[in-house]
């Protein structure tokens, strides 16, 4: 289906909804984490398992590059045909409502479009331009990734439409506020949180978001977040390198507005938190890669040695970095190669 | 790892290709101490701040055109350069990693590209300052990492209203 998806974008074919390069990118996303977390259910619950990762596949490209109808219809369906079983089942997860958390994330974001924005919210583009449906965007966002990050596996998908709905409404509220308060967050996350550095970098995105001139920086969050979640390892916090470089060049290269200082200096400290986390899970020599998430390490490898090719996420103007990381990664590896050569390079003492 | 991240940050700081975070990521590697690596980032962000830019290929052009960074400028972007590149040294980087401080540090104060000429300061700057590092780990005091702390975030404040 993911395969259809990209070849209909990119053959410019007529469908009967919109595509954009960037919404049938975040569809793959969550179908390829939904691939990942998703096992087949047996009995009654397999055909509607099935129609959830249709239906969120389609909402997610529609909230990324048209209606807003598709994607809430389909965060409903989804969160709720994982709620029910599970609930029933019985979670054996740290969060035992994740699920339940989902289904109420969509639930409040649909009646929010319905009510409060006269039914306008879910039939036009997001982002909403009313403040109680950007406020309901934000806090259902927020839920989504939490219920991905914190909830069972199967939850996973749900952090894509969680971060589109997120980034898509954030910046229809005060910057101040929704900046502060979400790198806060983030800061918070990463010290209490350090071995998942999706939160951390979801709330981050949240915050950068509501800049008025974060450039990629948004976007990039939430490509490292989005595969953080598939890792669940405090490693995966050099996702976010792209985006400290990127938030690091808005910071250097404009005037520090107090929300983008506020984004700054939390990021400094949730890299600070999230470093700490990674340092010590390197040390493990048992630390390996499962085969089934070779694909999403190929893509982390990706985000972190070439942003710059990361066009359709909206990354540009990142070439400098590439240069850097080619240059460093070569002389990494004729390092690596010298050390095997006695007498070329010191070598760690062992005491 | 440390010393191949070492080697990383060295050939960066050297060639001044990439960007400043990256550097400062694996100055951060190849310290392995939490704060050794906040200072390296202060350092480098007070640089950052003070050119306008994270691109260390840009901080070194501008360098060629405009001079030194520790010599041109105004008073407090002057004094943020020389704080930066003394927090660098004082910070006493474990192992090899001091001598990786240094050489960043004299190309944060000394570190332009181009010519014959450019380049002989460059390599000099470089030269000097991973003396200075090395020297200093041995035999500063040991009051000398706090104070490191204090400059590095003193080059933050007075690159910021540069």
């Amino acid at each position: 289906m993911t395969l259809g998806w990209v070849t209909a974008t990119m053959g410019r074919w007529d469908l009967p909804f919109e595509t954009t390069g960037r919404g049938t990118a975040a569809a793959a996303a969550a179908t390829a984490l939904a691939g990942l977390a998703w096992g087949p259910r047996t009995g009654r619950g397999a055909p509607a398992s099935v129609a959830a990762l249709l239906v969120l596949a389609v909402g997610v490209a529609q909230a990324a590059g048209g209606s807003a109808l598709l994607l809430t219809a389909a965060l409903a369906f989804a969160a709720g045909t994982e709620a029910v079983p599970v609930l029933r089942e019985g979670a054996r997860n740290r969060l035992r409502s994740a699920p339940a958390l989902g289904l109420v994330a969509a639930i409040v974001f649909v009646v929010a479009g319905m009510v409060f924005d006269g039914g306008a919210g879910i039939s036009r583009p997001l982002p909403s331009v009313r403040l109680i449906g950007a406020v309901s965007g934000v806090v259902a966002g927020a839920l989504l990734v939490l219920v991905a990050s914190l909830g069972s596996s199967r939850a996973r998908p749900l952090v894509v439409p969680g971060l589109l709905i997120g980034l898509a409404a954030a910046p229809a509220l005060p910057q101040m506020a929704v900046a502060g308060t979400a790198a806060a967050a983030a800061t918070m996350l990463a010290f209490h949180l350090p071995g998942r550095p999706t939160l951390a970098f979801a709330a981050l995105a949240l915050g950068a978001a509501a800049l008025q001139d974060a450039g990629q920086v948004p976007d990039l969050l939430a490509a490292a977040a989005v595969l953080g979640v598939a890792f669940i390892n405090p490693v995966s916090a050099v996702l976010g390198i792209p985006a400290a470089a990127a938030l690091a060049s808005v910071a250097a290269s404009t005037r520090m507005e107090p929300a983008l200082a506020v984004v700054v200096v939390c990021a400094a400290a949730t890299a600070l938190a999230l470093s700490r986390g990674a340092a010590e899970r390197a040390r493990d020599p048992q630390i390996g890669i499962a085969s089934t998430m070779l694909p999403v390490f190929v893509l982390a490898i990706w985000l972190v040695f070439s942003p710059g090719s990361w066009g359709w996420s909206g990354a540009r103007g990142l070439g400098t970095y590439d240069r850097g990381v080619l240059v460093a990664s070569a002389s990494m590896l004729l390092a690596l190669v010298g050390r095997r050569v006695p007498g070329l390079l010191p070598r760690p003492t062992s005491s | 790892m440390r010393t191949v991240a070492g080697v990383g940050a060295a050939v960066l700081a050297l060639s001044s290709s990439g960007e400043i975070v990256l550097l400062a990521v694996l100055l951060g590697v190849a310290a392995g101490d939490t704060v050794v690596g906040a200072v390296a980032v202060l350092a480098t962000g007070a640089a950052a701040l003070r050119w306008g830019t994270t691109s260390l290929d840009a901080i070194a052009g501008a360098q060629t055109v405009l001079g030194p960074a520790v010599a041109v400028g105004p008073l407090v972007a002057v004094g943020s350069a020389w704080c930066a590149a003394a927090a660098l040294i004082l910070i006493k980087a474990p192992g090899p990693g001091a001598v990786v401080f240094g050489l960043t540090a004299g190309l944060i104060a000394a570190g332009p590209s181009g010519g014959p000429g450019p380049v002989a300061v460059r390599i000099a700057a470089a030269a000097l300052g991973a003396g200075l590092a090395v020297a200093a780990q041995h035999r500063a005091p040991s009051a000398a990492r706090p104070a490191a702390m204090v400059l590095a975030a003193g080059a933050v404040i007075l690159a910021g209203v540069s």
